[in-house]
Protein backbone atom coordinates (compact mmCIF):
# COMPACT_ATOMS: atom_id res chain seq x y z
CA UNK A 1 0.00 0.00 0.00
CA UNK A 2 1.44 3.36 -1.01
CA UNK A 3 1.88 6.11 1.52
CA UNK A 4 -0.97 8.18 0.11
CA UNK A 5 -3.28 5.28 0.81
CA UNK A 6 -1.82 4.90 4.29
CA UNK A 7 -2.45 8.58 4.96
CA UNK A 8 -6.09 8.02 4.07
CA UNK A 9 -6.15 5.08 6.49
CA UNK A 10 -4.75 7.25 9.27
CA UNK A 11 -7.35 9.92 8.53
CA UNK A 12 -10.07 7.30 8.98
CA UNK A 13 -8.48 6.24 12.25
CA UNK A 14 -8.53 9.86 13.39
CA UNK A 15 -12.27 9.81 12.78
CA UNK A 16 -12.61 6.78 15.05
CA UNK A 17 -12.85 4.11 12.36
CA UNK A 18 -11.52 0.99 14.07
CA UNK A 19 -11.52 -0.95 10.79
CA UNK A 20 -8.85 1.47 9.57
CA UNK A 21 -6.66 0.41 12.48
CA UNK A 22 -7.09 -3.17 11.28
CA UNK A 23 -5.95 -2.10 7.82
CA UNK A 24 -2.87 -0.33 9.11
CA UNK A 25 -2.03 -3.24 11.39
CA UNK A 26 -2.20 -5.71 8.53
CA UNK A 27 0.01 -3.49 6.39
CA UNK A 28 2.76 -2.82 8.92
CA UNK A 29 2.59 -5.49 11.60
CA UNK A 30 5.04 -8.02 10.19
CA UNK A 31 7.88 -5.71 9.15
CA UNK A 32 7.41 -3.63 12.28
CA UNK A 33 7.54 -6.71 14.48
CA UNK A 34 10.69 -7.83 12.67
CA UNK A 35 12.25 -4.43 13.26
CA UNK A 36 11.42 -4.43 16.97
CA UNK A 37 12.31 -8.08 17.50
CA UNK A 38 15.68 -7.71 15.83
CA UNK A 39 16.59 -5.05 18.38
CA UNK A 40 15.36 -6.88 21.48
CA UNK A 41 15.77 -10.53 20.56
CA UNK A 42 12.79 -11.21 22.80
CA UNK A 43 9.57 -12.10 20.96
CA UNK A 44 7.34 -11.47 23.98
CA UNK A 45 8.74 -8.04 24.68
CA UNK A 46 8.63 -7.31 20.96
CA UNK A 47 4.96 -8.28 20.81
CA UNK A 48 4.20 -6.01 23.77
CA UNK A 49 5.99 -3.11 22.18
CA UNK A 50 4.26 -3.75 18.87
CA UNK A 51 0.95 -3.57 20.73
CA UNK A 52 1.91 -0.31 22.41
CA UNK A 53 3.03 1.16 19.10
CA UNK A 54 -0.31 0.51 17.45
CA UNK A 55 -2.18 1.83 20.47
CA UNK A 56 -0.13 5.01 20.34
CA UNK A 57 -0.75 5.26 16.61
CA UNK A 58 -4.48 4.90 17.25
CA UNK A 59 -4.47 7.55 19.95
CA UNK A 60 -2.24 9.87 17.95
CA UNK A 61 -3.92 9.52 14.55
CA UNK A 62 -5.69 12.86 14.88
CA UNK A 63 -2.35 14.56 15.40
CA UNK A 64 -0.61 12.95 12.43
CA UNK A 65 1.02 15.57 10.24
CA UNK A 66 1.46 15.18 6.51
CA UNK A 67 5.02 16.32 6.94
CA UNK A 68 5.94 12.70 7.68
CA UNK A 69 5.23 9.54 5.78
CA UNK A 70 2.99 7.20 7.73
CA UNK A 71 5.58 4.44 7.78
CA UNK A 72 8.25 6.80 9.06
CA UNK A 73 5.93 8.08 11.78
CA UNK A 74 5.04 4.57 12.94
CA UNK A 75 8.64 3.35 12.91
CA UNK A 76 9.72 6.42 14.87
CA UNK A 77 7.22 5.53 17.59
CA UNK A 78 8.55 1.96 17.58
CA UNK A 79 12.15 3.09 17.80
CA UNK A 80 11.42 5.36 20.77
CA UNK A 81 9.78 2.46 22.56
CA UNK A 82 12.71 0.18 21.79
CA UNK A 83 15.10 2.76 23.22
CA UNK A 84 12.90 3.04 26.32
CA UNK A 85 13.06 -0.73 26.65
CA UNK A 86 16.84 -0.67 26.36
CA UNK A 87 16.97 1.89 29.12
CA UNK A 88 14.61 -0.11 31.28
CA UNK A 89 16.90 -3.09 30.87
CA UNK A 90 19.96 -1.01 31.56
CA UNK A 91 21.19 -1.65 28.07
CA UNK A 92 22.02 1.84 27.01
CA UNK A 93 24.10 1.50 23.88
CA UNK A 94 22.69 4.41 22.00
CA UNK A 95 25.83 6.38 21.34
CA UNK A 96 26.99 8.77 18.69
CA UNK A 97 30.66 7.95 18.81
CA UNK A 98 31.95 6.22 15.72
CA UNK A 99 34.74 3.69 15.26
CA UNK A 100 37.59 4.39 12.88
CA UNK A 101 36.63 3.85 9.30
CA UNK A 102 37.68 0.35 8.34
CA UNK A 103 38.49 -0.66 4.78
CA UNK A 104 35.71 -2.41 2.99
CA UNK A 105 35.45 -4.69 0.02
CA UNK A 106 33.22 -7.22 -1.57
CA UNK A 107 35.42 -10.23 -0.90
CA UNK A 108 33.49 -11.31 2.17
CA UNK A 109 30.49 -12.13 0.03
CA UNK A 110 32.18 -14.57 -2.24
CA UNK A 111 31.52 -17.47 0.11
CA UNK A 112 28.26 -16.27 1.61
CA UNK A 113 25.93 -18.75 0.05
CA UNK A 114 24.89 -21.20 2.72
CA UNK A 115 22.60 -21.11 5.70
CA UNK A 116 25.64 -21.29 7.93
CA UNK A 117 26.95 -18.15 6.35
CA UNK A 118 23.67 -16.41 6.80
CA UNK A 119 23.93 -17.36 10.47
CA UNK A 120 27.28 -15.61 10.46
CA UNK A 121 25.65 -12.47 9.20
CA UNK A 122 23.04 -12.66 11.94
CA UNK A 123 25.82 -13.02 14.50
CA UNK A 124 27.56 -10.02 13.04
CA UNK A 125 24.37 -7.99 13.08
CA UNK A 126 23.92 -8.95 16.71
CA UNK A 127 27.32 -7.52 17.45
CA UNK A 128 26.45 -4.08 16.14
CA UNK A 129 25.40 -1.33 18.48
CA UNK A 130 21.67 -0.82 18.42
CA UNK A 131 21.85 2.54 16.71
CA UNK A 132 24.09 1.21 13.93
CA UNK A 133 21.91 -1.83 13.49
CA UNK A 134 18.74 0.20 13.34
CA UNK A 135 20.22 2.49 10.73
CA UNK A 136 21.36 -0.26 8.40
CA UNK A 137 18.24 -2.37 8.84
CA UNK A 138 15.95 0.55 8.08
CA UNK A 139 18.11 1.23 5.02
CA UNK A 140 18.40 -2.29 3.65
CA UNK A 141 15.34 -4.07 5.00
CA UNK A 142 12.84 -1.20 4.87
CA UNK A 143 14.50 0.69 2.01
CA UNK A 144 14.08 4.00 3.77
CA UNK A 145 15.90 7.12 2.62
CA UNK A 146 18.47 8.63 4.95
CA UNK A 147 16.00 11.44 5.61
CA UNK A 148 13.38 8.93 6.74
CA UNK A 149 15.88 6.99 8.85
CA UNK A 150 16.92 10.26 10.48
CA UNK A 151 13.31 11.00 11.33
CA UNK A 152 12.74 7.53 12.75
CA UNK A 153 15.86 7.46 14.89
CA UNK A 154 15.78 11.14 15.73
CA UNK A 155 19.31 12.06 14.65
CA UNK A 156 20.68 14.36 11.93
CA UNK A 157 20.79 13.05 8.37
CA UNK A 158 24.58 13.19 8.33
CA UNK A 159 24.69 10.95 11.38
CA UNK A 160 22.49 8.41 9.63
CA UNK A 161 24.73 8.31 6.58
CA UNK A 162 27.78 7.85 8.76
CA UNK A 163 26.13 5.15 10.85
CA UNK A 164 25.05 3.20 7.81
CA UNK A 165 28.52 3.48 6.33
CA UNK A 166 30.12 2.22 9.52
CA UNK A 167 27.56 -0.51 10.06
CA UNK A 168 28.17 -1.77 6.54
CA UNK A 169 31.92 -1.69 7.01
CA UNK A 170 31.74 -3.38 10.41
CA UNK A 171 29.54 -6.13 9.00
CA UNK A 172 31.98 -6.77 6.20
CA UNK A 173 34.88 -6.87 8.59
CA UNK A 174 33.03 -9.23 10.93
CA UNK A 175 32.06 -11.53 8.08
CA UNK A 176 35.59 -11.69 6.75
CA UNK A 177 36.90 -12.55 10.20
CA UNK A 178 34.38 -15.35 10.57
CA UNK A 179 35.18 -16.65 7.11
CA UNK A 180 38.88 -16.66 7.84
CA UNK A 181 38.37 -18.53 11.10
CA UNK A 182 36.29 -21.11 9.31
CA UNK A 183 38.90 -21.57 6.55
CA UNK A 184 41.66 -22.02 9.14
CA UNK A 185 39.63 -24.49 11.18
CA UNK B 1 24.95 22.34 -15.67
CA UNK B 2 28.13 21.41 -13.84
CA UNK B 3 28.21 20.13 -10.32
CA UNK B 4 30.85 19.86 -7.68
CA UNK B 5 32.24 16.33 -7.60
CA UNK B 6 31.50 14.39 -4.45
CA UNK B 7 34.43 13.44 -2.30
CA UNK B 8 35.06 9.77 -1.65
CA UNK B 9 33.57 9.83 1.82
CA UNK B 10 30.35 11.37 0.59
CA UNK B 11 30.08 8.86 -2.23
CA UNK B 12 30.62 5.99 0.19
CA UNK B 13 27.90 7.32 2.48
CA UNK B 14 25.40 7.67 -0.34
CA UNK B 15 26.02 4.28 -1.95
CA UNK B 16 23.66 2.35 0.40
CA UNK B 17 20.87 4.75 -0.48
CA UNK B 18 21.68 4.46 -4.17
CA UNK B 19 21.31 0.71 -3.79
CA UNK B 20 17.95 0.93 -2.02
CA UNK B 21 16.70 3.44 -4.56
CA UNK B 22 15.82 6.18 -2.10
CA UNK B 23 18.04 9.03 -3.31
CA UNK B 24 16.44 12.07 -4.87
CA UNK B 25 16.74 12.37 -8.64
CA UNK B 26 19.38 15.08 -8.26
CA UNK B 27 21.46 12.98 -5.86
CA UNK B 28 21.15 9.90 -8.04
CA UNK B 29 22.20 11.81 -11.16
CA UNK B 30 25.19 13.29 -9.37
CA UNK B 31 26.23 9.89 -8.08
CA UNK B 32 25.82 8.33 -11.52
CA UNK B 33 28.25 10.89 -12.88
CA UNK B 34 30.73 9.86 -10.19
CA UNK B 35 30.39 6.23 -11.17
CA UNK B 36 31.11 7.13 -14.79
CA UNK B 37 34.13 9.11 -13.70
CA UNK B 38 35.54 6.30 -11.55
CA UNK B 39 34.48 2.76 -12.54
CA UNK B 40 36.25 1.44 -9.45
CA UNK B 41 33.30 2.74 -7.45
CA UNK B 42 31.20 -0.06 -8.88
CA UNK B 43 32.86 -2.41 -6.37
CA UNK B 44 31.32 -0.37 -3.55
CA UNK B 45 27.94 -0.54 -5.18
CA UNK B 46 28.28 -4.27 -5.67
CA UNK B 47 29.32 -4.77 -2.03
CA UNK B 48 26.38 -2.76 -0.74
CA UNK B 49 23.97 -4.54 -3.07
CA UNK B 50 25.21 -7.94 -1.93
CA UNK B 51 25.00 -6.97 1.70
CA UNK B 52 21.44 -5.75 1.23
CA UNK B 53 20.45 -8.98 -0.51
CA UNK B 54 22.13 -11.06 2.16
CA UNK B 55 20.44 -9.16 4.97
CA UNK B 56 17.08 -9.65 3.33
CA UNK B 57 17.78 -13.34 2.80
CA UNK B 58 19.01 -13.72 6.37
CA UNK B 59 16.10 -12.03 8.04
CA UNK B 60 14.49 -14.76 10.06
CA UNK B 61 10.82 -15.36 9.34
CA UNK B 62 9.80 -14.34 12.84
CA UNK B 63 6.39 -15.43 13.98
CA UNK B 64 4.69 -12.13 14.48
CA UNK B 65 1.61 -11.79 16.72
CA UNK B 66 -0.60 -11.66 13.62
CA UNK B 67 -4.31 -12.08 14.23
CA UNK B 68 -3.77 -12.66 17.94
CA UNK B 69 -2.04 -9.33 18.18
CA UNK B 70 -4.84 -7.69 16.26
CA UNK B 71 -7.44 -9.21 18.58
CA UNK B 72 -5.49 -7.93 21.58
CA UNK B 73 -5.30 -4.50 19.99
CA UNK B 74 -9.03 -4.43 19.33
CA UNK B 75 -9.71 -5.36 22.96
CA UNK B 76 -7.49 -2.57 24.22
CA UNK B 77 -9.10 -0.02 21.93
CA UNK B 78 -12.55 -1.16 23.00
CA UNK B 79 -11.59 -0.98 26.68
CA UNK B 80 -10.33 2.55 26.26
CA UNK B 81 -13.53 3.48 24.48
CA UNK B 82 -15.54 2.05 27.35
CA UNK B 83 -13.57 3.93 29.98
CA UNK B 84 -15.31 7.28 29.36
CA UNK B 85 -18.65 5.49 29.55
CA UNK B 86 -17.66 4.06 32.90
CA UNK B 87 -16.77 7.54 34.05
CA UNK B 88 -20.10 8.78 32.78
CA UNK B 89 -21.78 6.06 34.76
CA UNK B 90 -20.05 7.25 37.91
CA UNK B 91 -21.22 10.78 37.11
CA UNK B 92 -24.69 9.44 36.62
CA UNK B 93 -24.47 7.73 39.98
CA UNK B 94 -23.42 11.02 41.51
CA UNK B 95 -26.36 12.76 39.87
CA UNK B 96 -28.71 10.13 41.17
CA UNK B 97 -27.25 10.38 44.63
CA UNK B 98 -27.84 14.12 44.49
CA UNK B 99 -31.37 13.56 43.25
CA UNK B 100 -31.98 11.11 46.05
CA UNK B 101 -30.89 13.68 48.55
CA UNK B 102 -32.92 16.46 47.01
CA UNK B 103 -36.05 14.60 46.01
CA UNK B 104 -36.56 11.89 48.56
CA UNK B 105 -36.01 8.97 46.17
CA UNK B 106 -34.72 5.58 47.13
CA UNK B 107 -32.44 3.92 44.64
CA UNK B 108 -32.84 0.19 44.77
CA UNK B 109 -30.47 -0.84 42.01
CA UNK B 110 -29.62 -0.73 38.34
CA UNK B 111 -31.81 -2.60 35.91
CA UNK B 112 -32.69 -2.66 32.31
CA UNK B 113 -35.97 -0.84 32.78
CA UNK B 114 -37.80 1.55 35.03
CA UNK B 115 -38.14 -1.25 37.53
CA UNK B 116 -34.55 -0.65 38.49
CA UNK B 117 -35.68 1.82 41.11
CA UNK B 118 -38.80 2.90 42.86
CA UNK B 119 -39.73 6.06 44.53
CA UNK B 120 -40.15 5.99 48.27
CA UNK B 121 -43.07 8.32 47.80
CA UNK B 122 -44.95 9.71 44.85
CA UNK B 123 -45.75 8.38 41.39
CA UNK B 124 -43.52 6.66 38.82
CA UNK B 125 -41.49 8.88 36.50
CA UNK B 126 -43.64 11.22 34.49
CA UNK B 127 -41.60 11.37 31.32
CA UNK B 128 -38.66 9.61 29.83
CA UNK B 129 -35.99 10.88 27.52
CA UNK B 130 -33.16 9.00 25.91
CA UNK B 131 -29.88 10.86 25.60
CA UNK B 132 -26.27 10.11 24.74
CA UNK B 133 -23.52 12.14 26.35
CA UNK B 134 -20.54 13.41 24.38
CA UNK B 135 -17.22 11.79 25.35
CA UNK B 136 -15.67 15.14 26.15
CA UNK B 137 -18.61 16.37 28.21
CA UNK B 138 -17.66 17.22 31.81
CA UNK B 139 -19.35 14.82 34.17
CA UNK B 140 -20.24 17.55 36.63
CA UNK B 141 -21.96 19.55 33.88
CA UNK B 142 -24.11 16.55 32.97
CA UNK B 143 -25.08 16.07 36.61
CA UNK B 144 -25.86 19.78 36.93
CA UNK B 145 -28.06 19.65 33.84
CA UNK B 146 -30.09 16.82 35.31
CA UNK B 147 -30.49 18.44 38.70
CA UNK B 148 -31.39 21.82 37.29
CA UNK B 149 -34.22 20.30 35.28
CA UNK B 150 -35.55 17.83 37.78
CA UNK B 151 -34.27 14.88 35.82
CA UNK B 152 -32.85 11.64 37.03
CA UNK B 153 -31.27 8.67 35.33
CA UNK B 154 -33.42 5.58 35.41
CA UNK B 155 -31.31 3.38 33.14
CA UNK B 156 -27.97 3.32 31.40
CA UNK B 157 -25.55 3.73 30.03
CA UNK B 158 -26.46 1.07 27.51
CA UNK B 159 -23.91 -0.72 25.38
CA UNK B 160 -24.26 2.16 22.94
CA UNK B 161 -23.89 4.76 25.66
CA UNK B 162 -27.53 5.83 25.97
CA UNK B 163 -29.16 6.98 29.21
CA UNK B 164 -32.86 7.01 29.95
CA UNK B 165 -33.98 9.97 32.00
CA UNK B 166 -37.16 10.67 33.90
CA UNK B 167 -38.61 13.74 35.48
CA UNK B 168 -38.63 13.62 39.21
CA UNK B 169 -42.10 13.40 40.70
CA UNK B 170 -45.38 14.27 39.06
CA UNK B 171 -44.85 16.62 36.16
CA UNK B 172 -47.08 18.82 34.12
CA UNK B 173 -46.80 18.95 30.35
CA UNK B 174 -45.10 22.27 30.69
CA UNK B 175 -42.42 20.65 32.87
CA UNK B 176 -41.82 17.98 30.25
CA UNK B 177 -41.55 20.56 27.50
CA UNK B 178 -39.15 22.63 29.57
CA UNK B 179 -36.97 19.60 30.33
CA UNK B 180 -36.94 18.57 26.66
CA UNK B 181 -35.99 22.07 25.63
CA UNK B 182 -33.18 22.19 28.19
CA UNK B 183 -31.79 18.89 26.97
CA UNK B 184 -32.01 19.92 23.33
CA UNK B 185 -30.20 23.15 24.07
CA UNK B 186 -27.38 21.31 25.86
CA UNK B 187 -25.85 20.20 22.57
CA UNK B 188 -22.35 20.80 23.93
CA UNK B 189 -23.02 17.96 26.39
CA UNK B 190 -25.47 15.72 24.56
CA UNK B 191 -25.21 14.14 21.15
CA UNK B 192 -28.77 12.91 20.99
CA UNK B 193 -32.03 13.70 22.76
CA UNK B 194 -35.18 11.73 22.10
CA UNK B 195 -38.47 11.49 23.88
CA UNK B 196 -39.05 7.85 24.68
CA UNK B 197 -42.52 6.46 24.17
Amino acid sequence: MKDDALVAVVRRMAAGDVSALDTLYRQLERPLFGFIHSKLNDPFAAADILHEVFLEVWRGAAGFQDRSRVRTWVYAIAWRKVVDEFRARGRVTIQDEMPDRPDEGPSAFELLQTAEERDMLRDCLGGLKADHRAAIELTFLEDMSYREVAEVIGVPEGTVKTRVFHAKALLLRCLEAKMNRRVRA
Amino acid sequence: MTSTPFDKAKIAELVPFWVNGSLTDAEAEALAREFERDPALHAQVQAARQLRELMRASALPERSPGDFGLARLRRSVAEKARAPAALRQSAAAAAIAAAVTAGGFTLVGWGSSDEGYRQAAGPQPAAIFTVSVRDAAPHAAFADLLLANGLTIIDGPSALGFYRLALVGAAADSDIDAARSALEHASELLELVETAE
